[in-house]
């Protein structure tokens, strides 16, 4: 795994943003919501940031859910996409 | 002095202690446009929709509370049902009982010429036969729609009877009346469509409401209204996630704020302590009224086959006379005429008149009812006066 600044996960809607925010908070791990990063879309939504080092449990909960994320490692101005098992 | 409210089934009050602060602190507080912003504000205003979504989900049985669409009132959740899913060729049923909100899009459905409606009667009490239902499918019937409780009589429909009548013909049901005070699980009672309305049995503020669509029917609703969502903004396609796919337009987030509350106060105290609480005063209005010489009452006489909402008459007044006395001279709230149900009147025998409605909601008091029935018992009393 590269060394990560931190994890952006990325939907298509606002809802699923929340839902997983409530469920990383659930898990009572640390999270932000930013604007989501040009590099990675034009939208003018929202995306939520993980600590790098929680990016197991993270991916824990994401296999759990329906809608599928679209998770990056950020490294500075560089963003690495993350292969999802599941979900 | 305080006013006498009986006008629940147009608009509940009062509201729980907390829907008001809700939407104050929104507005003065929060006030941004939930989830487009990319700012603090903006990220609570998208908690506050996503946590009464989930409440919302949990009170309806809605496994995954996307779902749930944020509509303006019951009306746009039934319009965005009969305009987006009945195509031309179409078969659709309903029930006479039904509120104008189904009526009128049905009816311009009807008038192209390309879609056949079939409006199955109601009996007297307004009651809808699940078997004469089944009787009227074709092969073309595309949907069934019926309303849960009716919103003149209360009168509610054996749901689980009509999913068993109809097979699996999709099922759009008017929960303007229930939602709330009725316990409502979607897929035990083989409900495809739920219209609600955020504030009726809700307890929420006016321009909220909700719709829900079963996961196999999603991909065959259009939405209502097209525009901006804040996803997929590069496109000028309506994305297809929910609930954005049907949610364009900057929600009424200050009013979703409350109706959280209102659904959050619903769920503590419990939909079946709700439901008794307006099965008692139901049966306390009933039994009052039918003590009083010169008045007539419409709908089921069992409490627990209707909703807390009571129709009746006066000897010798008209409704409208009745109200204005009921407002003017004893400080109660009612709402008089056809209700926006004029097939609903003509079923139980009130068309054209209408009728004078009184109901409870879950925050009405005995001494509400006791008021209300002093009142009408005054009136009742002075038009026997004035013909004798």
């Amino acid at each position: 795994m590269l060394e990560a600044d931190r994890v952006i996960v990325l939907y298509d809607s606002i809802h699923d943003v929340m839902r997983t925010e409530s469920a990383v908070k659930r898990a009572q791990l640390w999270s932000d919501l930013v604007p989501t990063p040009r590099q990675l879309s034009s939208e003018c939504g929202m995306s939520l940031v993980i600590a790098a080092a929680d990016l197991p449990r993270v991916l824990e909960i994401l296999a759990a859910q329906e809608e599928p994320a679209r998770v990056y490692l950020q490294q500075g101005e560089q963003f690495t996409p993350v292969e999802l098992t599941s979900g | 002095m305080q006013p006498i409210y009986l006008d629940n089934a147009a608009t509940s009050w009062p509201k729980p202690a907390g829907v008001a602060d809700a939407v104050s602190n929104w507005i003065t507080h929060v006030g941004a446009n939930p989830g487009r912003s990319g700012h603090r504000l903006s990220a609570t205003a998208a908690r506050i929709n996503y946590d009464t979504r989930e409440l919302l989900a949990r009170l309806l049985g809605v496994a995954d509370s996307r779902q749930i669409i944020f509509t303006l009132n019951a009306t746009f959740a039934l319009n965005t049902v009969i305009s987006g899913f009945v195509r031309p060729g179409d078969h659709v049923v309903t029930t006479s009982m039904e509120h104008n909100s189904v009526m009128r899009p049905l009816r311009r459905l009807a008038d192209t010429g390309r879609v056949q409606v079939t409006i199955v009667d109601g009996d007297a009490d307004g009651r809808t036969d699940p078997e004469r239902l089944a009787a009227a499918l074709t092969d073309q019937t595309r949907l069934v729609i019926v309303n849960h409780a009716s919103n003149v009589v209360g009168t509610l429909a054996p749901l689980r009877e009509i999913r068993a009548a109809i097979g699996d013909v999709p099922l759009l049901v008017d929960g303007a009346q229930t939602a709330g005070v009725v316990p409502i699980d979607v897929a035990a009672d083989g409900i495809d469509m739920l219209a609600c309305a955020g504030h009726k049995g809700l307890l929420g503020p006016t321009g909220t409401g909700c719709l829900y669509i079963s996961p196999k029917l999603t991909r065959e609703v259009q939405p209502l209204m097209l525009g901006g969502t804040g996803s997929n903004s590069e496109s000028d396609e309506q994305p297809e996630a929910l609930p954005d796919h049907f949610e364009s337009g900057t929600l009424n987030a200050a009013g979703i704020a409350g109706l959280g509350v209102g659904v959050k106060y619903i769920l503590e105290r419990g939909v079946a302590a709700i439901r008794a609480h307006e099965l008692e005063l139901t049966r306390r209005l009933l039994d009052g009224l039918a003590a009083i010489p010169g008045v007539t009452q419409y709908g089921p006489a069992d409490p627990a086959g209707r909703v807390a909402t009571v129709s009746i008459n006066i000897a010798g007044l008209t409704p409208s006379e009745v109200g204005f006395a009921l407002d003017r001279e004893h400080n109660v709230m009612s709402r008089v005429g056809l209700h926006c149900a004029p097939m609903a009147h003509r079923t139980i025998g009130t068309f054209p008149d209408g009728t004078v409605r009184l109901g409870a909601c879950a925050l009405t008091t005995e001494a509400d009812i006791d008021a209300g029935l002093a009142a009408v018992r005054a009136i009742a009393q002075g038009a026997r006066h004035a013909r004798s």
